[in-house]
This record gives structure tokens, C-alpha cells and sequence, in this order.
């Protein structure tokens, strides 16, 4: 449980300085909006959401890991359940098929998309060839370690 | 598989989230073994056996795994 201890110890900094570098992008962002192409309304909204987003979730993460930290019973409590074989599985067999599922997904979608449009072809090619490139070298590290 | 646990869980007077905790997985997983909706892994399996002092082949039942060999 210590070394389960100084995990949470290192992940509470590291999300401490996820939001702190999100706050300063953001804040550095608004500063310098002039400098920047005026965007449409709808990616601005998104850009509020998704820092907001991050934000929130770093928050709450922050907030059950301190109270974990604080308390044996809910550090053991939540070690269990990030360790738990069962959801462990579960994730598991989740992101293989939902791995197969956007290989296809996006291999259909560059089809169909190449008739239309030249930019949108490439632009799902390009993401097909990164997902594909990294579940690849994913494979051969994990073939490596286990 | 088949397993004793909940029979077991009940001699001992345990509920589903004491013996999670004693071997370290969450109450749904073993809802799940009790069930036969999950098979445990051998460490989960020799941890269970061991909580109750018994071997894992009488906690858990492997005549259907006997009879696939």
C-alpha cells in the first residue's frame, strides 16, 4: 500500500500541473486572441467547454485522491478498485472491440469520403494511419513486456 | 464455474464487500464468481481458497474444465 501511496502522491502533482498548464494555456490563449484567425462561435464554445472540462475532471481526481490519502480504509478502498481483475477485463475486451470497431469505422468513412471530398479523405486516412501506427507499436511493446 | 464462495460467505458471515476487501476485489466481482458470470484469475482463485483454509479445487469447481480435456 506505500508504494500504492506514493502513486497517488505523484499523480495528485501531476494533475496539479496538468491544470495549472491548462489554466496558463487558456488564460495565454485569451490574452493573445487578437494575434489569432477569428474563429466561429461553435469552436470557441468548445474550447471554453473542453478547458472547463479538464479543469472539472482534474478537480474531482484531485479531490478523491486527497481523501483516499487521508484515510486507510478509502485507500485501500480505491486500490481495489483500480486494481480489480474483473474491470481490468472488462476494460479490456471494451477497447479491443472498440479498437476493431474504429479501424473499420474509419476505413469505410475514408471509402465513401474519397468520393466526396479529397480533404476529408486524407484527413480520415491520416487519423487511420496514426490509430494504426500506435496500436501497432502498442502491440509489439506489450508482446515484448509480458 | 461453479464455485462454493457464497455458501462459504454465509458460514463465515460475510457479506460480498467484507470478502472483497480481504482479498482485494471489488464487491461486483464477486457477485460475479458467485454467479458463474466471471472465472477468477489462479491468484484470485488461491487467495479465496486460502481466506477460507481450503484448496482452490474446493472452492472452485472444475468438472467442466475436466471434462474439456
Amino acid at each position: 500500500m506505500d508504494k500504492y501511496k506514493v502513486s497517488l502522491k505523484n499523480r495528485t502533482n501531476a494533475l496539479s500541473l496538468v491544470a495549472a498548464a491548462t489554466l496558463l494555456i487558456y488564460v495565454g490563449l485569451m490574452y493573445f486572441q487578437g494575434g489569432l484567425p477569428k474563429l466561429p462561435s461553435f469552436i470557441k464554445g468548445f474550447h471554453i467547454g473542453a478547458f472547463i472540462g479538464v479543469e472539472l475532471f482534474v478537480v474531482s481526481y484531485l479531490a478523491k485522491y486527497m481523501k483516499a490519502a487521508k484515510n486507510e480504509t478509502e485507500l485501500k478502498k480505491l486500490y481495489i478498485k483500480e486494481s480489480d481483475e474483473r474491470s481490468g477485463l472488462i476494460l479490456q475486451k471494451t477497447a479491443t472491440l472498440g479498437m476493431s470497431i474504429t479501424f473499420v469505422g474509419l476505413a469505410i468513412a475514408a471509402i465513401v469520403a474519397g468520393f466526396f471530398s479529397s480533404l476529408v479523405f486524407y484527413t480520415l486516412l491520416a487519423a487511420l494511419l496514426t490509430i494504426l501506427i500506435m496500436f501497432f507499436a502498442l502491440l509489439v511493446y506489450f508482446s515484448k513486456k509480458n | 464455474m461453479k464455485t462454493r464462495i457464497a455458501e462459504l460467505r454465509k458460514q463465515h458471515k460475510l457479506s460480498q464487500e467484507e470478502l472483497g476487501l480481504a482479498v482485494g476485489v471489488t464487491r461486483q466481482t464477486i457477485t460475479s464468481l458467485e454467479v458463474g458470470k466471471y472465472t477468477a484469475s489462479l491468484v484470485l482463485a488461491y487467495k479465496i481458497a486460502k481466506y477460507f483454509g481450503l484448496a482452490i479445487e474446493d472452492v472452485f469447481d472444475f468438472s467442466e474444465v475436466e471434462e474439456e480435456l
